[in-house]
């Protein structure tokens, strides 16, 4: 890290001979800052350019089923009145499928993690949604406020951290614990007296019916010390006291480095330091997210494939770009069995994420869950029989032979990172496919469509396409 | 697709109206051994599909958009693919086929409880041979034999299948390299750890291990001294003399072996541990302890099919427990007939003596039940105006009557809830009429207390005929914090002594309508049964449409269609579901015999 030098890091990047506007950079972007991309998309990228393409990105633009909103609205009415606490984690699915603003969907997710309540102890639905729309709300805003509505507003954070226990005399110190630790200033920048205090200003927050409220009789309201500041504070005056301290900035501007740019590596505190200096004085998710999208570090090595792929990743990933629609359900099902079940994070801690996600179960699954998508088959309209996603896909974009379907599926997948040993490897199995004695009671449109469904298969399954 | 599938599928793919036949096809249970736990026998494979293939609601099931998307997934196409390669192959078509391939009927032989010694085995039906040990070894070991009517088809079947196993290697469906190993010079099969298959003459072989292959292939020869199989054991032999004849299906389970184990032991145990077990299974679970074995059968009738268990105890020698959910004289009803209000979704009728249970306590249930029986009554009944909770028990009558209908009339709140609710209600019988002034005295009392907490009752009475009804209205403009979704609104509680019966309704026009249903069921005959439980598709499904959201929720979620889609979807889900009829459960004891019958009643 020490050879990275801040100054140009965070600076916009600018295409030039010696570096240039590439696939591979279109679809790193579109892997961090949206869930993939399809093949019109990667074109389109190509011919927008690196900052035009990331105001697109923070902008977002029309869902592609313009219905899709309103139709997502309409199904959280019914789980939310239902409380079917079953449909939560594919509607989510549902909407990271049919959004037209995936960076803020992409963020959505972020901060899910970050404030990561499970709904295997909030137990309702309604809850669940409610705090998915103030992440969603804010998920490219502003965090004042996300941190003010998370902290006395959100019935799921409520119960997830007993706040709706905590009384007057009888304080609970678990959301105060935790909003210093895990959701503001990160460790070692309070004490546990700190703590202490700050669990009294969060006393008498209860929930009336489908929302949060404040009940003066439960409230402890005597004065409090928090970090050397006292008063008779209330929830609210204790997120701005987090907020005048530099550490949160740094905290949460790490936290999203991490997540936009490199998992592995921890960057300095000079490289965090100009954007947790911008990000301290507003606060403004967008301006913290567009600088580093932006950035001549993004687009660097550095941040190239330097992370593995969360199963949402993979698994909407494949999707688009398959472009071929797939039941929420069976998403959701896939990334439950990959270790990201939506709206069941773990712990208060989130998911662990990076390497964490892969090991030989896992990959198993992916393996599998990769063949289930090659074998799903969609009968396009004016069409007597169905085919596999893989096998319209080739047709739509007119692969005419076996080398312009490999070179369309590493380029789609993965913007020709593969080695030439791959390629070749990849060419030979489908030639002997081609070649092969297929079962006698095997339909020649199965023997048609096998090698296809195989190919797009193994570049699925390729240890380049588990790195994001 | 397994290997496992596709020959069982490919087995059941292929039988008719076979050629004049000269003698009739050897029994396959005779290659079963001695030792099996259960059998299952299909008589006649082809029929038992046709029954249902050939059903309309299986073509319209077909036809239901979901269905037909699972039907076009890949491993289904590949599974149609292989039976139509069979069909080319044999020259026939596939009922054909089955005909000749397994027309001599099917059995399957299963060990569900492998034990360490085949000594350790009382069963007086079962001669356990050496052979027993080995049948026993490995994971639910089982064996199927398939009794085909033209050897020669049945070679060629098993080339072709042989051929398409070999082939299938390269390819992600095959599980490996079939080995081939010759045992009393005939050639098995191994597809896979779980699945071994060889030919004998007409019959297939099927079995889940080596050795349970190796004991059907033991008893396929002409030897006098060949080992024991089913074709002459007694059980079996008892089981189809319970069952009524000309099934679709029938199963033989030995259950002495299921006792053995720990938790059967509780489970069994008179008086048990479990105070929950004994109040709502007792009866049952009585007749589990007594028999020595359980007999199951599948039949096509008129009207739809018939599923039968039945057991060959009965009332004679009930263990104490039983006074619970059985009469003590015979000749008593065990129910009073089903309540089918208008829009009746469920309707459930069982005999279930709570009196019995606090009079006789000490018999029925374990000296730490009885305590805390005992205990919890005192409690409740400190909180009883009046009486006691055993004088209520006392004073009930052993018959119940549950119904739950769609919601009753217009609604009855100006004030919506968010979700639609249906109604219900309880019926009891009453061995004494106090009983209606303690509960009418219980729940006014009980009205005035809740009042406080959901925003207000209104009390309301009214007569009906002879009958004074009367209920509670929530008041619409009172607050209740818990209720946000007003699901209060959706109910009016009401209540009524009718004769010796007391309703608990939770709509108003179903109390009434009940009042009037009980009055006209005065001069029904008795019924013996000791529960009836009856679903009804078309309220069902009309059921639905108070839940529309929530269907169609589940349509786009679960099949990624647009709501348009989705609503096409559930409409015909409901238009199929109303054409189901009737599922009817009951449970029947006669002296020696006991019976469970599920019956489907399809919709003419």
């Amino acid at each position: 890290m020490a050879t990275i030098d801040p100054r140009r890091a965070w600076e916009p990047y600018e295409p030039g001979d010696s570096n240039p506007w590439t696939l591979q950079k279109v679809g790193h972007l579109y892997r961090r800052a949206a869930f993939g991309a399809r093949w019109d998309e990667l074109q389109g990228g190509l011919a927008l350019g690196p900052q035009k393409l990331v105001d697109n990105l923070l902008k977002g633009g029309e869902a592609p089923d313009p219905a899709s909103e309103e139709r997502a609205r309409y199904m959280a009415e019914s789980i939310r009145k239902s409380n079917n606490i079953l449909q939560l984690a594919p509607w989510w699915v549902y909407r990271l499928l049919n959004t037209g603003h995936p960076l803020r969907e992409k963020l959505t997710l972020f901060w899910h993690n970050h404030f990561a309540t499970s709904n295997a102890k909030v137990l309702n639905a309604g809850h669940m949604l409610g705090q998915y729309d103030l992440l969603y709300k804010h998920a490219l805003g502003n965090f004042r406020p996300m941190l003010e509505g998370i902290s006395e507003d959100d019935p799921a954070m409520l119960i997830w951290l007993d706040t709706v226990e905590s009384k007057k005399g009888k304080p609970n110190e678990n959301y105060a614990r935790e909003l210093m630790e895990l959701f503001s200033l990160g460790v070692g920048n309070y004490t546990e007296k700190d703590i202490r205090e700050a669990a009294k200003a969060f006393t008498g927050y209860e929930i009336v019916g489908r929302k949060a409220h404040f009940n003066a009789a439960q409230h402890d309201d005597g004065d409090k010390t928090v970090l050397g500041q006292t008063g008779r504070w209330k929830g609210k005056d204790i997120i701005r006291i987090m907020l005048e301290q530099k550490a949160s900035s740094r905290f949460i501007a790490r936290k999203l480095y991490r997540y936009l740019i490199n998992e592995t590596a921890e960057p300095s505190p000079e490289l965090i330091e100009p954007l947790a200096e911008r990000f301290g004085k507003d606060y403004d998710i967008a301006g913290l997210v567009g600088t580093m999208l932006r950035s001549n570090l993004f687009f660097s090595e550095h941040a190239y494939r330097g992370r593995v792929k969360a199963p949402v990743d993979f698994a909407l990933g494949v999707v688009r770009a398959l472009e071929g629609p797939v039941a929420p359900v069976v998403i959701d099902g896939a990334l439950e069995n990959l270790g990201q079940h939506l709206f069941h994070p773990p712990s208060v801690k989130g998911w662990d994420g990076g390497q964490t996600w892969l090991n030989g179960q896992t990959l198993l699954f992916r393996q599998n869950f990769a063949l289930t998508l090659c074998q799903t088959r969609r009968r396009p309209p004016g069409e007597d029989d169905s085919s596999p996603l893989p096998v319209l896909l080739a047709k739509r974009h007119a692969k005419k032979d076996d080398r312009e379907l490999i070179d369309f599926f590493l380029a789609l997948f993965l913007q020709d990172d593969a080695a030439d040993e791959t390629r070749r490897r990849l060419a030979d199995y489908l030639a002997e496919a081609r070649r092969a004695r297929y079962p006698v009671y095997w339909s020649e449109r199965r023997a048609t469509e096998h090698p296809i469904i195989s190919a797009c298969h193994l570049v699925l399954t390729l240890p380049e396409f588990q790195l994001d | 697709m397994l290997p496992l599938v596709r020959v069982l599928a490919t087995a059941c793919a292929l039988l008719v109206v076979a050629a004049p036949i000269r003698s009739a096809p050897p029994d396959p249970l005779r290659l079963i051994p001695r030792e099996a736990d259960a059998v299952i026998k299909i008589e006649h494979p082809r029929r038992l599909i046709e029954s249902f293939t050939k059903l309309d609601a299986y073509q319209q099931f077909r036809q239901l958009d979901f269905v037909r998307g699972y039907l076009d997934t890949q491993p289904v196409r590949n599974f149609f693919e292989l039976i139509a390669y069979y069909e080319r192959e044999l020259g026939a078509p596939w009922p054909e086929l089955l005909d000749k391939l397994a027309g001599g009927g099917m059995a399957l032989g299963i060990n569900y409880a492998p034990t360490n010694s085949p000594k350790e085995r009382k069963s007086p039906d079962l001669k356990v041979t050496d052979a027993a040990a080995s049948y026993r070894g490995g994971r639910l070991p089982a064996l199927l034999a398939v009794q085909g009517t033209d050897e020669a088809l049945t070679t060629r079947f098993v080339e072709k299948a042989l051929t398409v196993l070999d082939q299938e290697q390269p390819f992600p469906e095959s599980k490996g390299k079939p080995a081939r190993v010759q045992y009393k010079g005939m050639e098995t099969v191994r597809v896979a750890p779980q699945f071994h298959f060889a030919r004998a003459g007409s019959t297939l072989l099927i079995a889940t291990s080596d050795e349970a292959l190796r004991a059907g292939i033991d008893r396929c020869g002409t030897d006098a001294d060949k080992p024991a199989s089913m074709a002459d054991a007694e059980g079996p032999k008892r089981a189809q003399e319970l069952l009524p004849p000309d099934p679709l299906l029938w199963a033989w389970v030995n259950i002495e072996p299921a006792k053995k184990g720990i938790m059967a032991k509780d489970l069994f145990a008179q008086p048990r541990d479990n105070f929950i077990l004994t109040f709502a299974f007792a009866g049952i679970l009585d007749v589990g302890r007594r028999s020595p074995f359980v007999a199951a059968g599948l039949y096509q009738q008129d009207d739809g099919f018939l599923f039968t268990v039945r057991t060959p105890v009965g009332r004679e020698g009930h263990g104490g427990d039983a006074v619970l959910h059985l009469p003590e004289n015979p000749k008593s009803p065990g129910t009073l007939p089903l309540l089918e209000p208008k829009g009746v979704i469920y309707s459930h009728s069982f005999y279930q003596d709570l009196g019995a249970l606090w009079e006789q306590r000490t018999k029925i249930l374990n000296e730490r039940s009885v305590k805390d029986f005992e205990e919890n009554e005192k409690n409740v009944s400190r909180v009883l105006p009046g009486t006691s909770l055993g004088n209520l028990f006392k004073q009930s009558g052993p018959h119940w009557r549950i119904v739950a209908t769609n919601p009753k009339g217009a609604p009855a709140y100006k004030v919506e809830p968010a979700v639609r609710g249906g109604a219900f209600a309880v019926v009891v019988s009453m061995r004494d009429p106090a009983f209606a002034r303690s509960t009418e005295a219980l729940i006014r009392g009980g009205a005035l207390i809740a009042g406080f907490q959901v925003g207000g009752l209104k009390l309301f009475e009214e007569q009906v005929g002879d009958v004074k009804m009367f209920g509670y209205r929530f008041n619409e403009d009172g607050k209740f914090a818990i209720d946000t979704e007003n699901v209060r609104f959706n109910y009016v509680p009401s209540f009524a002594a009718v004769d010796d019966q007391y309703v608990f309704a939770s709509h108003r026009e179903l109390c009434k309508e009940l009042i009037d249903e009980i009055h006209k069921q005065k001069s029904a005959p008795p019924q013996s049964q000791n529960m009836r439980l009856r679903l009804y598709a078309k309220a069902a499904a009309a059921s639905f449409n108070l839940v529309p959201d929530q269907l169609i929720t589940q349509t786009i979620l679960g099949q990624g269609v647009s709501e348009t889609d989705a609503r096409k979807q559930t409409d015909a889900l409901v238009k199929y579901l109303e054409r189901l009829g009737t599922v009817t459960l009951e449970t029947d004891y006669t002296d020696k015999t006991f019976r469970f019958d599920a019956r489907w009643q399809l919709q003419k």
